[in-house]
C-alpha cells in the first residue's frame, strides 16, 4: 500500500524504519522521507505506528518540520 | 429545515468517507487500466462514480438542514499496489462504511429524523452490495489463485 503518494513510500518501507527504531511521525519522516511533502500521510503513518504497537502520547504530529 | 447538529455531523463524517472513496476507487480503476485488467478498471470507475452520486445527496441533504456540507476534509485515500491488495483495502474501506452507516441510521432513528435514517439506509444498501461483490471476489482469488483470477480480468 502506497502510504505517501508525494515521495512514493509504501507501508513496507514504513515498518522498515519502525522495525530500526523510529516511534514518532517525525522518526519515520526522517528515515525514509514519507510525510515531508504535504503532509496528508500523517495520519496514515500515525494509523500504522499504532498497528505496530507505539505508544500514542508519542506519536505527535508536531515536529515534523515546515512542509515543503 | 434546521436539522439536528449530531445527525449533520454523522452526514459530514459520511461524505467524507464517500469523497474519499471516489478518489480511491477512480486511482484503482486507472491503475487497474494501465496493467491491462480492463475489467477491474472499468468495475471500479463506476463505484468511483456510484460514490460520486451519494456524496451529491448527502451534500443535498446537510444544506436541506441548514449545514455546511465539508468537502475540505478527506481521509486517507489507500492505494494498493498489486491487484488483490486493491480489493482487500477496498472491502476495508466498505466495512467501515457499513459500519458508519449502521451508527448513522440508528443516531437518526434516535433523533426522529427519518429523511436522513432513510438516506444513511439508501447508501447502507449499496455499500453492503459492493462488499459483497468485493468479499466474492477475494473468495475467487483464494479458490482459483491469483493468476486464473487476474487472467479473467484482463479483457471487459
Amino acid at each position: 500500500m502506497l502510504v505517501c503518494h508525494c515521495r512514493r513510500v509504501n507501508d513496507r518501507a514504513v515498518k522498515a524504519t519502525v522495525a530500526a527504531g523510529a516511534r514518532t511521525v517525525p522518526d519515520v519522516a526522517a528515515r525514509c522521507g514519507a510525510g515531508t511533502r504535504c503532509g496528508g500521510c500523517w495520519p496514515a503513518i500515525d494509523q500504522l505506528l499504532a498497528t505496530l504497537g507505539a505508544e500514542p502520547e508519542r506519536r505527535s504530529f508536531e515536529a515534523v518540520g515546515s512542509v515543503a | 429545515m434546521r436539522g439536528h447538529d449530531e445527525v449533520i455531523e454523522l452526514l459530514n463524517e459520511v461524505l467524507t468517507a464517500e469523497l474519499t472513496a471516489i478518489n480511491q476507487y477512480f486511482v484503482d480503476g486507472k491503475m487497474f487500466d494501465n496493467w491491462g485488467y480492463e475489467r477491474l478498471g472499468a468495475q471500479f470507475r463506476q463505484e468511483s462514480i456510484d460514490e460520486m452520486k451519494d456524496a451529491e445527496v448527502l451534500i443535498e441533504r446537510i444544506l436541506y438542514l441548514d449545514g455546511v456540507p465539508n468537502l475540505q476534509r478527506l481521509g486517507s485515500v489507500l492505494v494498493g499496489e498489486t491487484p488483490v491488495e486493491k480489493l482487500r483495502l477496498a472491502l476495508d474501506l466498505e466495512h467501515a462504511a457499513i459500519e458508519r452507516l449502521n451508527r448513522g441510521v440508528a443516531l437518526c432513528t434516535a433523533k426522529g429524523d427519518n429523511g436522513s435514517r432513510d438516506l444513511c439506509a439508501r447508501i447502507l444498501a449499496g455499500e453492503e452490495e459492493h462488499a459483497d461483490w468485493l468479499e466474492a471476489q477475494l473468495e475467487l482469488v483464494r479458490q482459483v489463485g491469483d493468476g486464473h483470477y487476474l487472467a479473467q480480468q484482463i479483457r471487459s
